[in-house]
This record gives structure tokens, sequence and C-alpha cells, in this order.
């Protein structure tokens, strides 16, 4: 499904991505892990579309897509959460989801009728949206009152709402309290199952990575380090180089 | 000869405004407040020490001692100012934070106006700065090389100040870093207002010492704001040494000017700072941390709503009423209040089509009257000279115009530029073409075109006469409102989402699917048309276009009306409009009263009640209704498309 070959980005003099390498396959959950600083929000973006890499290819179910920009991407069928969530803080919750409904509707070429208002499937799709992100108590509270576990769900909703075909998800859970993250999982594991998603994501939580992924990738300082199942990364010496014996590797 | 002589008056050109431009760059490297009024308060300084000299100083001691005081009186002016304003502008957005700054020039020039009247004055040089200097076949006024000296002094002072003292080693930590810097110990509110003491010192000192260089008008500070800002501009914002080869290049550019465009004066400075802007936007120097577009300005203001509110009874009376009392109008007002809200109803269309580019997608431009201006040259031309083209045809034309003028500006603009860059770009563009309509005789020059006729409009089966003052009032009031409401329309729809989608975060719009860049030209596009179609039905209700239409104070009028109603609602725009115009209106006999009026309740709107009017309203629950319950509840949203 994506396939990437040699990324190269560089911020200036400092490079940051040294030639990383993934190929994830239809249906597949591939994890990004690393340490802070290691390069896995800058390789989002350049997969996405955020900015533009250096050098290298990415293919998209058989297409050259490096060179197209990130809605054009989107209309390929990419989903993207952020770090921080990305949502909009002065529309409540329920216009939040009927707004992606809308922009969803868009990207597939359907006119807008007539009527100013959003039509009745629409909303009723956003409010479906919403229950299934648990926020059905929230519809009419404005986004920037949101709690920030509130916030990564609705960001979610935001973007299942889009349906695409890749969901790339960076730091699902950061920030969030143990039980949040548990419901959050749940989510993903849920919607992951009803949409048939290939999901991208990165996370420092180890139990997230292990409960949803089903192959991993190490980064460390913009390189790859090892690739493959959850059993095959745990025994990998060059891993626990990196998470045990960082101090005396990086000098 | 003429090239030595064309070169050595740029440079004293480029080093009087140096002495403006470094006090801006000053203030914008430490406190990130680009100050448009500091024209204003070099004028100030001017009229200060110009009263305490007069007409002629006796000697060079007195016309310094003259300037010393003023720069004085300035620098304690400036203390205030950094207390009063200049400190509560570090928790606003850029655009706001420039939109106060230029309400502090309003009252500056109010100010002037009301204390020194609006006669020129001119003061002639003290007796041995007078004469010249001859070499050869070429020959300099004494003054204008001290002038240059002058300028070259200040940036020798500031530099080694900067650059090699102690001083200076704390400025450069709090300009590069203000966070930390506190965190060690610097005491920077303490560094800020001694920053913006000596910048407002030497806006004092330039204003006495360049007196007779120049006549003391009202006027005065005009000059000196645009091209101070060049100069920082092109510098790159915060480099003093940037803004020092700034001004040389000014004065470089001038003197080109005068030698191969003398028909144009003032016009290739424009044409220079547009092609920095767009190669270079961060100027010659960058300044580290000198972006401040990526500040969190979205939010201030408050987001206008993009879903259709329900029709409730009290909104469908506001409605009626309001259309009841202006079509009503040319029945009981006096010619002059009809006069001025004819006016006023396209100043706030105008606004409208303003706040669509800042208010829904986010843009903060600053010549948005070119558009305006262009439509009523447009069709003021044709209907005077253009032998019977149908005014109808006109209109469409002005709004095609427009459109198409947005197009090729904004498909260059929104790629290169934003924020600052994009605010100066457009005003740039605005005052090129001012200046090519005032050096332009078939369109009328400095006096504009008059005596544009009326139209009648020819209907196929029967014509509309709307040569009378009643009649042409009704086209005016019904087409606006009319323009209005589809505009409103326009933005309660899908469209209005995509921008206030934009708006709040163009990367989450980005991954939604959204083109940001193609809606952002969208709604450029649609923006000019507008402004440019509220010009074409302003001229034959004005029956007089003058080059001010085009002029950057012009273009602050739509962003003075839509802060003041509230830039997060629809309908701001035309509430700030009326009571500016309301306010023009109730002091238009006393000079100075109303830009001083304006300009003051513009700063207490900045900086106590960013939402505007409307949103004050809308705080104290008067108006609640617009937001959270707006937020509609499920069956509320669900009117289905027909
Ligand atoms: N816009 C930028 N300009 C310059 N350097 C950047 C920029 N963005 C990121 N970097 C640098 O690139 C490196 C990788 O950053 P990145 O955010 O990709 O790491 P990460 O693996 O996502 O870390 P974290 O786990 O903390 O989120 C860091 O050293 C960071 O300082
Ligand atoms: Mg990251």
């Amino acid at each position: 499904m994506i396939e990437c070959r040699n990324i190269h980005k560089s911020y200036g003099a400092i490079a940051v991505l040294k030639g990383i390498s993934i190929s994830v396959a239809q249906g597949e959950t591939f994890a990004l892990i690393g340490p802070n600083g290691a390069g896995k929000t800058t390789f989002f973006k350049v997969l996405t579309g955020e900015t533009p890499a250096n050098s290298g290819s990415i293919l998209f179910k058989g297409e050259e897509i490096s060179r197209l920009n990130a809605s054009a991407r989107v209309h390929r069928g990419f989903g993207r959460t952020f770090q921080v969530a990305r949502i909009l803080p002065g529309n409540t919750v329920l216009e939040n989801l009927v707004i992606a409904v809308e922009a969803r509707l868009r990207n597939q070429g359907h006119r807008s009728g007539f009527g100013l208002a959003p039509g009745r499937e629409i909303v009723e799709e956003a409010a479906s949206m919403a229950r299934r992100t648990d926020l059905d108590d929230k519809l009419h509270q404005l986004a920037s009152f949101l709690s920030h576990g509130d916030r990564k769900r609705l960001e979610l909703g935001i973007t299942l709402s889009l349906r695409p075909s890749v969901l790339m998800m960076d730091e699902p859970t950061a920030g969030m309290s143990p039980s949040d993250r548990r419901q959050t999982i749940d989510i993903i594991l849920k919607l992951r199952a009803e949409e048939k998603l290939t999901i991208l994501l990165t996370e420092h939580d180890m139990d997230v990575v292990f409960g949803l992924s089903d192959r991993i990738m190490v980064m460390n300082q913009g390189e790859p380090v090892a690739v493959g199942t959850i059993g095959e990364i745990r025994t990998n010496a060059a891993v626990r180089e990196i998470y045990l014996g960082q101090d005396d590797h990086d000098a | 000869m003429q090239i030595g002589f064309a070169i050595f008056n740029g440079l004293t050109v480029g080093m009087s405004i140096f002495l403006v431009a470094s006090g801006i760059t000053l203030i914008f490297g430490m406190l990130r407040i680009l100050n448009i009024s500091h024209g204003s308060f070099f004028m100030i300084g001017a009229y200060l020490a110009y009263t305490i000299v007069g007409t002629e100083p006796d000697s060079v001691i007195g016309l310094a001692g003259g300037a010393l005081a003023a720069a004085l009186a300035m620098a304690v002016l400036g203390l205030v100012i950094n207390v009063a304003v200049f400190r509560r502008l570090r928790d606003v957005g850029e655009a706001y934070s420039l939109i106060a700054t230029f309400a502090l020039l309003m009252v500056c020039n109010g100010l002037v106006k009301a204390v020194w009247g609006v006669n020129y004055h001119s003061v002639s040089a003290p007796e041995a700065l007078a004469g010249a200097i001859s070499y050869g076949g070429f020959f300099a006024p004494i003054y204008s090389i001290a002038i240059i000296g002058l300028g070259v002094l200040v940036f020798l002072v500031l530099e080694i100040v900067i650059h090699r003292s102690p001083v200076g080693k704390i400025v450069r930590a709090i300009a590069h870093d203000p966070w930390m810097s506190n965190l060690v110990g610097i005491n920077t509110p303490l560094v800020y207002a001694l920053v913006v003491m000596a910048a407002f010192f030497l806006a004092g000192l330039a204003g006495g010492l360049l007196l007779p260089n120049q006549s003391v008008t009202p006027q005065l500070f005009e000059s000196y704001l645009l091209q101070s800002f060049m100069v920082v501009i092109i510098g790159g914002l915060g480099n003093i040494r940037g803004a020092f080869l700034g001004a040389i290049m000014l004065g470089m550019i001038e003197g080109l000017n005068f030698l191969f465009l003398p028909r144009l004066p003032g016009i290739l400075i424009y044409v220079v700072l547009i092609g920095f802007l767009l190669w270079r936007p961060q100027g010659l120097f960058w300044q580290p941390g000198a972006q401040t577009s990526d500040q969190h300005e979205v939010m201030t203001g408050g987001v206008p709503s993009s879903f259709p509110p329900r029709a409730t009874k009290t909104r469908i009376a506001i409605g009626v009423v309001l259309a009841a009392v202006v079509l009503s109008l040319p029945e009981w007002a006096n010619q002059g209040l009809l006069f001025i809200v004819g006016f006023a109803l396209a100043e706030a269309v105008l606004a409208l089509s303003w706040n669509l580019l800042f208010g829904y997608a986010g843009l903060a431009t600053f010549g948005h009257a070119a558009f305006f201006a262009l439509g009523a040259y447009l069709v003021g031309f044709m209907l005077r000279d253009g032998g019977g083209v149908p005014f109808l045809v006109l209109l469409a034309a002005s709004a095609l115009v427009g459109a198409a003028s947005a197009l090729i500006v904004g498909f260059v603009a929104l790629r290169r530029t934003s924020g600052i860059a994009l605010g100066i770009l457009t005003l740039s563009l605005g005052e090129i073409l001012r200046r090519v309509i005032n050096y332009t005789p078939e369109l009328g020059s400095d006096d504009g075109l008059s005596g544009i006729p009326r139209p009648v409009v020819e209907l196929g089966l029967f014509s509309v006469d709307l040569t009378s003052e009643r009649a042409y009032f009704w086209f005016l009031a019904a087409s606006c409102g009319l323009i209005a409401l589809a505009l409103w329309a326009y933005t309660l729809s899908r469209n209005g989402r995509i921008l206030v989608t934009m708006r709040q975060d163009p990367t989450r719009a980005e991954f939604l699917g959204i083109d940001v860049r193609r809606h952002r030209l969208y709604a450029f596009v649609l923006s000019g048309a507008i402004a440019s179609l509220t010009g074409g039905l302003y001229a034959p209700w004005a029956q007089i276009v003058t080059p001010d239409a085009a002029s950057y104070l012009h273009s602050t009028q739509p962003m003075l009306n839509t802060l003041l109603g509230g830039s997060g609602f629809f309908w701001g725009p035309v509430v700030g409009s009326a009571i500016f115009s309301a306010l023009g209106y109730a002091t238009r006999t006393f000079a100075g009263l109303s830009e001083l009026i304006s300009g003051a309740v513009l700063i207490l709107v900045v900086l106590a009640a960013p939402g505007g009017i409307l949103g004050l309203g809308a705080k104290f629950g008067r108006l609640r209704r617009r937001r959270a319950p707006t937020a509609p509840d499920v069956p509320a949203m669900q009117r289905s498309a027909p």
C-alpha cells in the first residue's frame, strides 16, 4: 500500500532523516518508535505532504505521490492526526464533525445542494461519528473547552469522517491518563475492524504500541535501527542498546 | 553632474528617513511591534521643536537646542505610550497590534491638527547652515551635508551601543529570546521601556533637526511613514544595519527615479519594495524571531459563525426595521445626512469584503482600497467620457476587473508572502495605483474625476432614471443590501465553513483535503470583485472620485470599521461603519477631532475588547444567542437541501 524508499530530509544544515525506507501492506498496523527527536514526526510530515522531502520516493497504491501537496494526498485516502490535536476551537464538537463530513463529500466530488445548512444525512453522520468516539454527550460544547483526551478523540473522529484508507496517527495517546488511553486503544481497535484501515502510528507508550501494531520500526537520530514484529524487536540487540544504553551509544 | 546631484539628494532623503526608520526597527527588534505611528511621533517632535525655535532659528545652537528639548519630551511621551499601549499589545495577534499602532497614528494626527491647526509653516535654516559648498561644477547645500552626517553619526552610535557595549549584549539577548533573558534575571520590561524611549528620542531629535528640510504640516508624517517602512522591510525588520543599508538604497532609488521617471516621482521605490517582498520577504538581513505571523493570531477577535442562524422573529424584525429606515431616508433626512448614509453604505460593503479575507480567511491585507478605486475610476470614467456603455454593463465590468486584478495579485502574493509581508505588499500595490492615477491627466490627476453623471438604466421595455439624488440613493442602498445578503449567504454555506476552517487552522484544513492556497485565492478574488463593484456603485453617488480613494488611509477604513464592529461577526463591519460615519458626521466641523476620537476608540477596542462592539454585546449576553446556542441541537441543523 505504502512504499517509501530512501527518504532524506534536512532542516537547513541539520539532517533529520537519513535514508528511511518502509513498506506497509494493506490492512497492516505499523508503528514507528524511537527516542525524542528521532525524527518520527518529521517522517510523518514527509509522508503526508506537510513538508517536502529532499530526496526519496513515496508510492501510494503504486502512484508516486512525493510531489503532491497534503490536500491532494488526502483526496487519495490519507488521514492524519497530530501530536498536538488539531481541531477547530471556535466550533462545537458537532460542527467540527459536520465540517469534516462535508469535506469528505467535497473530496469525493459531491456538489453541495442549494441549501446553506448542512443536509440531514450530513448532520446524522456527524452525530454518529461523535457516538463512535464517545463524544455524544458533548455535541454542543465549543471544542476549545474540551479536555485534552476529548480533543484527541474529536480529532480522530474528524479524520475518520474523511473515510481514509490510511490513517496516520502521531502519538494518539500523548498526554492522556491511563484510563483515557485504554479507551482510545479500544476505539481505534473497533474502528480499525469496521473500516478495514491501514494504520501508521508513532507512540511512546509501549502498551499502546504492543496493543495495536503488527510490525514496528525503531528509529534513532533519523536512521532506521530495526524493523520487525514485536517479538523480533524485543530481542533485537541494537534496539536494546538504544533504549538501555543510550548514554554510551550517543556521544 | 545631474547624476551626482540626484545621488546626493537621494542620500539626504535616505538619511533623514533613517532617523525615523531606526526607531521603528529598534522597537520591532525588541517588542515585535511594527509601530506604524512612528512617523506621526516624528511629526509631533517637529511641531514641538517648531513651537520652541519659531520660523527663523537664529543659530545652529538654537536649532539643536530646540531639537534636543523636543527629543526629551518625546522620550517621556515614549515612556507613557509604552506603559499605556505597547506593553498591552504583547498578548494580541499581529494584525491587531498593527491596527492598534495605526490607531495611535490617527490619535497623533488628530492631536496635531487640533493643537497646531492645519496651516503650513516653513522654517529656514540658520545662517551657518544656509550656504552651499561647491566643488568643480558640483555644489551641495551645507544643510544637506549636515543631515547626511547626522544619519551616519546616529548609525554609528547605535551600532556601537548594540554590538560593542554591555548594554547591547543585554538588548540582543532579549531580542533573541525574551523568555530566557527574563529567566536569567534581566529586567526585560525596563529594557523595553528604555528602547522605546530611545526610539522616541530619535524621532523627536529628527523632527527638530530636520525642520528646515521640509514644511511643517499635518501631512508631514506621511512620507516618513511609508518610506521608513520600506527601509525597515528592505533591510530586514529589527536590524539596524539593514535599516541603514535600506536607507541608502532608498536614497539611490529615489535618485534613479528622479533621473529616469521624472513624471512619476516616488514610484520606483514601491516597485523595488514589491520585488523585495516577493524575492526575500524577510529582508536583506534576516533577524531571528522576526517572523511573527505564526503567533496565535487566529483567535483574537473570535471566529464568525458559518452555520445559518435560526430565523427568529426578533432577527427578522431588526432586518425589516433597518431596511425601512434606510429606504425611507430620502423622504425625511436632509441632504447632508443622506450623503453620509450613502457613503457609509458603500464603506460598509467594502468593509464586509475586507472581513471576508480577515475574519473568515485569516488574511490581513492593507491595500483593499485599491480595488475600490479601480471600480470607481472605471465606472466614473466611462460614465463621463465613455460614450453610452450601459450602466449595468459597467458595474459588471467593475466586478470583473476587480476579480481579475485580485486573481493576479493574489496568485503571486499568497504564494510568496504572509503576515506583515502580505500587509506591506498589498499596501504598496495600493500606493502604486494611487500614484499612477495621480500622474494620469486623463483621470484628472490630483483633482480626480469630477462631474460624473448619474446614469439612466435602460431595461429594454422601460428605463429607470437614476439621475436624481433620491433615485440613486435607493439604487445604491438596494444594491449594497443585496450584495451584503449574498455575501452573508456565501459565508453561511459550505464555502463559508471552508473559510473558517482555514482561518482557525490551515494545517487542519489541508488535512481535510482543502487546498488552502487555492481557497485563499478564491476568497481574495471574491473580495476584490466586491470591493471593486462597490467602488463602481459609489462613483455616481459621490460624482467625484479622487486618487485618495486608493490611498492607504482609505484602505485602513475597512479595517477600522471591522475591528470596531467585531471581526468575529458577519455584520460587525456594518456596525463599525455606521458608528464611524456617525462620529465623522458629529465632529465634522472640528479639524482633527474625528481622527482623534476614532483613533482613541480603536485603541480601546483592540486593548480592551478585541471582539469589537458585537463581541462586547455577545459577552454581556444580549446577543448571546449567536454562539453557544447557535451551536445548534441536531434537528436545528437539519434543514436539508431542497
Ligand atoms: N521545523 C524544524 N526546523 C528545524 N529543526 C526541526 C524542525 N522540526 C523538527 N526539527 C528537529 O528535527 C529533529 C526531529 O524532530 P521530530 O519532531 O521529527 O522528532 P520526534 O521523533 O517526533 O520526537 P518526539 O518523540 O519528541 O515527538 C529534532 O532534533 C528537531 O529539533
Ligand atoms: Mg514527534
